[in-house]
């Protein structure tokens, strides 16, 4: 039942196939097979070629009534012995493969009979081409950095190909300029050297020997050091309160060449307040241009703000005028709760100072300082708490100073 | 045919069967052992008779423990699982141990007796705790076979049976493979009485016999033990001569005992070859019990549980002539079990070996010791003379409430213990370790070995089920590593609870983590997140369990050859197959030998021996009353201790209530600590809740309350000012805060004021605020290929400005400046390597907490490498109650170093980048130097860090140093910090690096080009003491947008 269909014939096509190719290399493969004549007391001469190319099959057939002999083989891969089959001596695939001089000793009862040494040639540049680029990025500052393109173009048995071999480079630049180059190989490797440019962005490499051709290489060239720049503010509140936020932000920085610099490069601020006191803040560019938010000084008057990079990159100086945020504020003082009371603290319009705003409470036999909160216009502190302390109190709040005496 | 008492002995198998059978698949992953014998077990499924594991400790051999219950997990894990495997056995064990506790029993006790001690068994406290708290299975298996094979071997010393002698050792050989350690002992405390026991035995019976002879009298054995009275002495001498008539069987089982340690030889050569010595590990029992209670109560009181109140019986029983030397024992047991609260154990064993035991195993085996006797005891009052006594003396409801408490007491005390990991949780929750599992096995991150943070015993667990490696372990016998075994130091993953020690060696696995190709960090605890960020780690992803992946960058994978330590082959296949065979014989010996010896009908084995039918002595009246006064005292004494406990209100004094609000808000119970607020003035719980939730920080989220001091200071009777001056651990830095509270008097009761919160409210309604992002992901296509050639981006490109050698007192330490001239973000290891004169290495160390580790275009960061001992070598350090984690030991120099190199290197990095923090009004007051750091930008920082560098007048640096804030910053708000403006005043120059001393990703430094900086940098500030100092501001944020 199972013979009656016939599909399962078709199982058996892969076998002749493989059939079909074991009589092709068994019989029509090239080979070199080199007959010898036979003498009386045993000599031979090897008749071979002074080269052949890497692949080929070789086997060295002796006469009828040889002794016993060996071969011994030296190639740049190493020694081998083979003993003789048949009268003949077929010599491994993977020496052959192996590019370089190979040297044959025949040895006969221990003798040395004949040697004969044969050039093994590579073959053409075999896909895909092996190559690397060394640093991919550079910076493209006008020819002082480079990158290397190297390529190192084999034979199908990862021989290398013969010397002076061309390989040729092609480049498209960030600027658009088409750059091609032909570079025989030297010492097994070809390889040239990209210099930078002044634009940055990337070089598309590409790379070709004989029919062989290799992968899309890319060479980044990226932006050099930032130069002077320019910082300006912006959306400005003009009192001192110590609370709102006005902007800050960088022109676009550059490199001497006008490429923007990279994102995230930082620059620093340095800010002397008005009060004398130092402010440092930082800030990444994004776009070339760094932005921050810097808040309100405490005390009226001139804010100086200048930026810069580290390795002498200084930006303008930019002062700014505040004025003061708060007006004069009351302080009352309830003898029965033992509390404090300052305020209303009112702002520069009248309205009330912001939740949180800082006042200072300096007791005076103590000299214990306390920051009261406001909340709601007012601060508040409980003298209970404080154990009771009487005599002169100071009370500082946006750079106005008040004295209170409490019995 | 079953005789009576062995039906009891069916019950308790049936109870023990069913009880610890269902209740030890919810204990087990509690326990804190079970997941270590399953990671061995796992280690013997993967590779039977190869002895050496990779996983652990960078490798360590599996011969350190005996290997009975880890290959018979293994074999049953083929069908059933590590888990359920380790489950069976455990119920397995637990039958074994009845037997063996009833079979005991009865060379003590009567055989009905016996078998109430085999129920008891089932719910002894000290085998409960074994079992379902600790999951100590395999010293369970190793008493059970002790006390299956004492039997065996008193009847082999009366008789001089080999077969008596062939069936207890083998016996015991299962027990020395399974646990040697009880076998060890128990030689002294269990086989010493026993033989003995034995050696008495046949001297009674001579003398009744002799007796009979000489004065007709008939004597049956149980006349001869009644009361203890004997109707003729038995001498020493007569025991020396009896001695000496059984010298044969004492000195072949003398012999015979080496031959059975010899089943675990592996053990032996293992403990004798390894060289490394380990620092032991501080442990409870050794504790004064007096001084740490809880420690009493895990290790004594607990195990002991209801034998506490039977113990006057116990006395009683076992100092009798008969039980003389069991009575020896168990006193013995007992005195050791309570470690460090009397000098005796430390006086006997000597303080070697005191350090090195530990003492809850003596407990245990006084509990086992006491079994038969409480057995017995319940049999008396259940249904013996105790029964009859009281029930006539003082009623049958009284008789019924005594007994009654005892019962509830044993009952009540099981409920707690298997409960107390619930009361209070023992180990993390159980985590889900499948995405953890998936993650290593992905990207081959199995080729660099990990660590995990917070998972409790549960790692052990985690290893089992993976191949990757991890630098910590969970046997601490085995720890290889020398940052592990010069300190006291179980595992790294627990290191919070191992004070400055642990933390100390945790830092250094951090900090140096190439040493070890240390690259992942599984963190279940947010405790360690600060640690991490700061030495230069950073966040991969959060999995599916919720378990944070920390990865350190730029480390290289594990070679694929690692060292091993060989044992030789003999040995490896002997450890294989001995435990094994050792099993296999015991039951040759034991049951098919027997049946085939009955079919055969050949009684070679047959001695002789009777069951002694022992009678009970009578006790008189005033056993009861004392027995009633101790079991009342000790009630007493624990109801009034749990009543003052639950009575005592923090509300009594003011300075009680301050602490208790401190203990609240440490251990986040805020609803406690809202009650303590004064009810008049205090705003709504969810007010203050609300308040408090916005409030981030290290203190607030990452430290740990260590000591509180509290002045108090009077204002009036109902007002009082505390100062509370705490001191809390975190895992950077020891903090000191000091604040004032008001407490004051309302209805007879103290309360404190609640604390103000900060009413500022941000200028914007809404900022935004541009961010740079960033991703690589090379150029290969999805797939199994290993990273290409093109994958790889350019290490960026780094400059070090300037860098010197200084020395401070004995320590030396190298600072400097470096900038990332490439145009992208880095993360930069720095390593700084100290010569002597001779230019021979001395010591070589990363930057840790002193810089900062990824660093933006063009941005300069200060750095500072100090340089710690690996080893810790002082003794008078090993004491782990102080706890400081910002100490560290400092590497001791033997000679001086003269220069230093330098080798930093970077690779691109995109995280944590967040750089819109600064610093504002900064001003001199005094010595100090105070100002704001103002967060502008739009993230929560969590942790601030300043790090402040001192400058010479050439802009170089010449001292770095850091600042914790201890209060995090949101958005738009300041934090107010106050520094000293001074460097240290043992500061001296030793070295001024040059360019040949610096080296960036293996390269000089002299080839990296960067416009120097020719003006003096404005940045600065100027103090008025002439030194010149920037700050920067690190900022960790905890719960970033992006994640």
């Amino acid at each position: 039942m199972y013979l009656k269909n016939k599909k399962y014939l078709w199982g058996l096509f892969p076998l002749i196939l493989l059939g079909i190719m074991i009589v092709y290399f068994l019989f029509f493969q090239r080979k070199a097979i080199i007959s010898t004549s036979s003498t009386s007391q045993f000599f031979y001469q090897f008749n071979l070629p002074d080269s052949l190319f890497a692949g080929t099959k070789l086997s060295i057939k002796l006469p009828e009534n040889t002794p016993e002999c060996q071969l011994l083989l030296n190639s740049s891969w190493g020694t081998w012995w083979l003993n003789i089959t048949k009268n003949e001596f077929n010599i491994p695939d993977s020496v052959m493969m192996q590019s370089g001089l190979l040297d044959l000793s025949l040895f006969c009862n221990k003798n040395l009979i004949t040697e004969t040494q044969i050039f093994i040639k590579p073959l053409q540049a075999y896909e895909p081409l092996e190559t690397f680029m060394g640093s991919k990025s550079i910076t493209a500052d006008g020819g002082e950095h480079w990158a290397l393109i190297t390529a190192i173009p084999t034979d199908k048995f990862f021989n290398p190909v013969n010397e002076n071999t061309p390989v040729h480079f092609g480049f498209i630049r960030p600027n658009g300029t088409n750059e091609a180059y032909d570079i025989p190989t030297k010492d097994l490797v070809s390889y040239k050297k990209i210099y930078s440019q002044q634009k940055i962005g990337k070089t598309i490499v590409s790379i070709k020997a004989a029919n062989a051709a290799g992968k899309e290489k890319e060479l980044l060239e990226i932006s050099g050091y930032p130069t002077s720049f320019n910082i300006e503010n912006d959306e400005l509140y003009l009192y001192a309160d110590a609370r709102q936020y006005f902007k800050l932000k960088t022109d676009i920085i550059k490199d001497k060449f006008g490429n923007i610099v990279s994102d995230g490069t930082l620059v620093s601020l340095n800010i002397k307040d008005t009060d004398g006191s130092n402010r440092h803040l930082n800030s990444y560019t994004i776009g070339g241009i760094a932005r921050l938010m810097i808040q309100n000084p405490i005390k009226a008057g001139t804010m100086k703000i200048s930026a810069n990079i580290y390795g002498d990159v200084e930006s303008n100086q930019l002062k700014i005028q505040f004025q003061e945020a708060a007006k004069d504020f009351k302080v009352s003082y309830n003898k029965k709760t033992e509390e404090l009371k300052i305020g209303p603290l009112i702002g520069s319009m009248g309205q009330y100072i912001a939740d949180g705003a800082k006042v200072e409470v300096i007791l005076n036999p103590r000299q214990e300082h306390i920051t009261v909160l406001a909340n709601a216009g007012y601060a508040k502190l409980n003298l209970q708490q404080e154990q009771h302390p009487i005599g002169e109190i100071k009370i500082r709040f946006s750079g106005i100073e008040k004295n209170v005496n409490i019995q | 045919m079953l005789q009576k008492s062995d039906k009891l002995l069916l019950i308790a198998l049936f109870v023990g069967l069913v009880f610890h059978g269902t209740i030890f698949f919810f204990t087990f992953d509690e326990t804190y052992d079970a997941f270590v014998h399953i990671f061995f077990a796992d280690h013997y499924a993967r590779s039977w008779f190869e002895p050496w594991d990779n996983r652990w400790y960078t490798g360590f051999n599996v011969t350190s423990y005996p290997p009975l219950v880890h290959q018979l997990t293994a074999l049953l894990s083929f069908i059933f699982g590590l888990k359920k495997g380790f489950i069976i056995l455990a119920i397995c064990a637990m039958q074994l141990l009845i037997i063996g506790a009833y079979r005991f029993s009865k060379l003590w006790t009567t055989p009905r007796a016996a078998g109430y001690a085999a129920i008891f068994t089932c719910f002894a406290s000290s085998i409960i705790e074994a079992l379902h708290l600790f999951g100590q299975v395999p010293t369970l298996i190793g008493i059970s076979c002790l006390l299956i094979a004492l039997p065996d071997l008193y009847r082999w010393i009366r008789y001089g049976k080999y077969y008596r002698l062939a069936s207890s050792l083998s016996i015991m050989a299962v027990g020395v493979t399974s646990h040697h350690v009880t076998t060890i002992f128990g030689m002294v405390f269990f086989v010493a009485p026993v033989i003995g026991l034995a050696i008495l035995d046949s001297r009674i019976e001579q003398n009744k016999i002799k007796s009979q002879k000489n004065w007709g009298l008939s004597l049956s054995m149980p006349e001869v033990l009644k009361n203890g009275i004997l109707p003729f002495k038995i001498t020493i001498l007569d025991f020396l001569k009896e001695t000496w008539l059984k010298r044969k069987q004492i000195i072949l089982f003398g012999l015979t005992i080496p031959i059975v340690l010899m089943f675990v030889f592996p053990y032996f050569y293992w403990s004798k070859t390894d060289p490394i010595t380990q620092v032991s590990i501080p442990h409870g029992s050794r504790d004064s019990f007096i001084e740490v209670p809880s420690s009493g109560l895990m290790f004594f009181l607990l195990p002991l549980g209801i034998d506490l109140l039977v113990l006057p019986y116990i006395f009683l029983r076992v100092w009798t002539k008969r039980n003389i030397f069991i009575g020896l024992s168990f006193t013995f047991l007992l005195i050791f079990g309570t470690g460090g609260t009397t000098p005796i154990p430390k006086l006997i064993l000597g303080a070697n070996a005191f350090n090195i035991l530990t003492f809850d195993r003596f407990t245990f085996w006084a509990t086992i010791i006491a079994i038969p006797f409480i057995g017995e005891f319940f049999y008396r009052l259940l249904e013996g003379d105790f029964r009859d006594f009281l029930r006539l003396k003082i009623g049958i409801w009284p008789y019924r409430l005594i007994w009654g408490f005892l019962t509830l007491c044993c009952i009540t005390l099981v409920i707690f213990i298997i409960n107390l990991g619930t009361f209070r949780p023992l180990q993390p929750a159980t985590i889900d370790t499948k995405p953890i599992i998936e993650f290593l096995e992905r990207d081959q991150h199995d080729k660099w070995r990990f660590m995990t943070l917070g998972f409790g015993d549960q790692m052990a667990w985690l290893s089992a089920q993976t191949v990757a490696q991890s630098v910590d372990g969970n046997y601490h016998s085995a720890r290889r590593l020398p940052e592990l075994t010069t300190r006291p130091l179980e595992r790294l993953e627990n290191s919070k609870f191992k004070g400055i020690q642990g933390l100390g060696s945790l830092q250094q696995f951090l900090t140096v983590p190439e040493k070890y190709h240390l690259k992942f960090v599984f963190s279940n605890d947010k405790f360690y997140d600060p640690i991490l960020y700061f030495s230069g780690w950073e966040r991969v992803q959060r999995l599916e369990n919720g378990i944070m992946v920390w990865q350190k960058q730029d480390i290289s994978p594990l070679p694929s050859v690692l060292p091993e330590k060989k044992l030789p082959k003999f040995l490896k296949i002997y450890w294989g197959i001995m435990p094994i065979l050792a099993l296999l014989l015991a039951f040759s010996i034991n049951f098919l030998f027997v049946w085939y010896a009955r079919f055969q009908r050949r009684n070679g084995y047959e001695d002789g021996y009777e069951r002694a039918f022992l009678s009970l002595p009578i006790f008189k009246n005033r056993l009861f009353i004392f027995m009633g006064i101790w079991i009342f005292t000790l009630s007493t004494i624990f109801i009034t201790i749990v009543v003052r406990l639950v009575m005592s209100s923090p509300n009594d004094s003011p300075s009680k209530i301050i602490t208790a609000y401190y203990d609240a808000v440490d251990n986040k119970h805020f609803k406690i600590a809202y009650e303590y607020f004064n009810p008049t003035t205090r705003t709504s719980f969810d007010d203050y809740f609300v308040k408090l939730s916005v409030e981030d920080g290290i203190l607030a989220s990452y430290a740990k309350l260590d000591n509180l001091k509290i002045v108090e200071n009077k204002i009036n009777d109902n007002t009082y000012k505390l100062k509370a001056i705490a001191e809390w651990i975190t895992p950077v830095e020891k903090f000191y805060t000091e604040n004032i509270h008001k407490a004051v008097r309302y209805n007879g009761k103290w309360y404190i004021e609640q604390p103000k919160f900060d009413p500022t409210t941000p200028a914007d309604t809404f900022i935004e605020e541009a961010f740079l992002s960033m991703h690589g992901h090379g150029k290969r296509k999805v797939g199994l290929e290993p990273t290409a050639h093109e994958d790889v981006i350019d290490r960026p490109e780094l400059k070090i400005l300037n860098a010197r050698m200084i020395q401070l007192d004995t320590t030396y330490a190298v600072v400097g400046e470096l900038q990332n001239i490439d145009n992208q973000p880095a993360h930069v290891t720095i390593q700084a390597n100290l010569f002597d004169k001779y230019n021979r290495r001395l010591v070589s160390y990363n930057a840790k907490y002193v810089t900062i580790h990824r660093i933006l275009p063009k941005e300069t960061i200060p750095f500072r490498v100090e340089f710690e001992e690996t080893a810790w070598v002082k003794k008078d350090d090993l004491d782990p109650a102080k706890f400081n984690p910002k100490e560290f030991t400092n590497f001791d120099f033997k000679i001086h170093p003269k220069i230093f190199k330098l080798m930093v290197k970077a690779v691109v990095d995109k995280n944590d980048i967040y750089r819109s923090v600064g610093v504002q009004g900064v001003k001199e007051e005094g010595t100090k130097l105070v100002g704001d750091v103002i967060n502008y930008g739009t993230e929560d920082v969590s942790i601030p860090k300043l790090l402040i560098a001192f400058y010479d007048n050439e802009d170089k640096v010449k001292w770095v140093d850091t600042h914790f804030l201890r209060d995090g910053i949101r958005q738009q708000r300041r934090r107010e910090f106050v520094i000293e403006r001074n460097i240290p005043k043992k500061y001296k120059e030793v070295y001024i690096g040059t360019d040949a001393d610096f080296y960036v990703n293996g390269m000089p430094n002299s080839i990296y080009q960067a416009p120097a900086q020719t003006k003096l940098l404005e940045n600065q500030i100027k103090l008025k003491n002439s030194e010149r100092i920037s700050i920067r501001v690190d900022a960790f944020i905890d719960n970033p947008t992006i994640y």
